[in-house]
């Protein structure tokens, strides 16, 4: 009985603290205790809103985990896509570049009929160097014609099928292209050498020729059309016993990397059977 | 073995050579796949199989080349008849036997070549052809023998256990 009545008298006082606490409140008169409440408490709040809040990221996690898994598998094919599509758009501005080069070039020298044409295979043969086309004499390729790129010359057709043709380029060791030094004019021949370099043999002793100097077609013999570049001197062989000069050339074309080139249609060569022991 | 895994190798093979493998250049020369093959059929497989691949392969780079028709093959007949007399007078299963047999069919097929490109009217010069070409071929195919004959190898123990060849 004395217990049931302690127990009322509790509630009755808590309940009066709290009226007094809202009555005070609105006053305003117990802002300097929850004040320094909210001081003790913010450092505890803090930390423990730091430490809480992982467990809490992960539950939440845990709870999206499977919409995350679907949306990261459809993401990642999006990005497999994107990537694809930009290596294209890639492989597309290349060959758009190479197209306009070719383009420039044909406005360039009006003279010269050109067939664009893709480089299709290597010669499997160390010691010689040809390259297979996609055209050939459905396309009106034929053999001896003079093949080049924008950068200058790179060979002449050698062997053509129906569909495809064998490009004998200007580094194959039966090559020998007619040849003039830009700068001096002295006159030489061009040939090709084991290992992919090219030579200039038979300058006259006489006449100039440097590291730099440009080397271009010098049209003699009618194998190849005039003013066609084919290099650049890298270094000059001298020696005053012998007859003439050599110098090596370095092409102007990359010809191990290439993709495009050019046959010229219009011209027809006269004097194979001087060049390459060819018939 | 059957000819026809043969055939398909040394093709698919003459092809790679002449689309990918012109491409990578070391010592300013690309290595022989086809000649590669070759030996190393001939180790792993014998003669007749080694000179099957010679015949397929050679055939395909000849058609792919641009050089005269037939040297390559006839070049890859000699190497792999000669490897062959080298496989069955060596120790088969010496470690360094394909490497050896590589080196040495490489500077064996370069020089058939050179002398049947003279002998046809075709002359290349020699020396730089041994020099710039032949011998910069004969490290990059030694040191690329590994990769092919292992997986020639495993390809054969895989298709064709190996059976005892009584001569």
């Amino acid at each position: 009985m004395k217990g049931q009545r302690g127990r009322a008298i509790a509630v009755i006082v808590v309940l009066a603290l709290i009226l007094a606490w809202l009555v005070l409140d609105q006053a305003g008169g117990v802002n300097p205790v929850r004040d320094g409440f909210s001081r003790l408490l913010a450092p505890v709040q803090l930390v423990l809103g730091r430490l809480v809040r992982p467990v809490s990221d992960l539950w939440q996690s845990a709870g999206h985990w499977f919409s995350l898994q679907k949306d990261y598998e459809a993401l990642r094919q999006e990005n497999l896509a994107l990537r694809n599509q930009v290596i294209l758009l890639q492989e597309a501005q290349i060959e758009n570049e190479n197209l306009r080069r070719q383009l420039n070039y044909k406005s360039a020298v009006p003279a010269l009929e050109l067939l664009a044409a893709e480089v299709i295979g290597h010669d499997p043969n160390n010691l010689l160097r040809y390259l297979i086309i996609d055209r050939g004499a459905a396309d009106g390729v034929q053999r001896g014609m003079p093949v080049l790129t924008a950068e200058g010359l790179v060979g002449r057709i050698s062997e053509v099928s129906a569909s495809a043709a064998k490009v004998m380029l200007i580094t194959d060791p039966s090559s020998s292209v007619s040849a003039l030094i830009q700068r001096s004019r002295a006159t030489g021949m061009v040939q090709g050498y084991p290992g992919g370099e090219l030579v200039m043999r038979y300058i006259p002793q006489g006449d100039m020729v440097a590291p730099g100097d440009i080397v271009l077609t010098s049209g003699l013999g009618g194998n190849f059309p005039k003013r066609l570049v084919i290099g650049q001197v890298a270094s000059v062989s001298q020696r005053d016993v012998e007859m003439f000069q050599e110098a090596v050339v370095i092409p102007a074309v990359n010809l191990r990397d290439l993709e495009m080139v050019m046959v010229v249609l219009n011209f027809a060569p006269t004097g194979l059977a001087q060049e390459g022991g060819e018939p | 073995m059957s000819p026809v895994l043969t055939i398909v190798l040394a093709l698919f093979l003459a092809l790679l050579q002449s689309t990918v493998v012109s491409h990578v250049r070391i010592l300013g020369v690309s290595p022989d796949m086809v000649l590669l093959f070759v030996v190393s059929w001939v180790l792993l497989q014998g003669r007749q199989e080694g000179l099957l691949a010679a015949l397929v392969g050679g055939l395909v780079v000849d058609a792919l080349s641009g050089g005269p028709f037939g040297l390559t093959v006839l070049s890859l007949v000699v190497v792999s008849l000669a490897a062959a007399v080298g496989e069955r007078n060596l120790f088969r299963a010496a470690r360094f036997l394909p490497y050896i047999t590589i080196f040495l069919a490489t500077g064996l097929f370069y020089g058939v070549f050179l002398f049947m490109a003279q002998m046809t009217g075709h002359a290349l010069p020699w020396g730089p052809a041994l020099w710039r070409v032949a011998v910069p071929a004969m490290v990059i195919n030694t040191a690329f023998m590994p990769l092919v004959y292992t997986l020639a190898h495993a390809l054969s123990r895989r298709l064709a256990p190996p059976t005892v060849e009584w001569s």
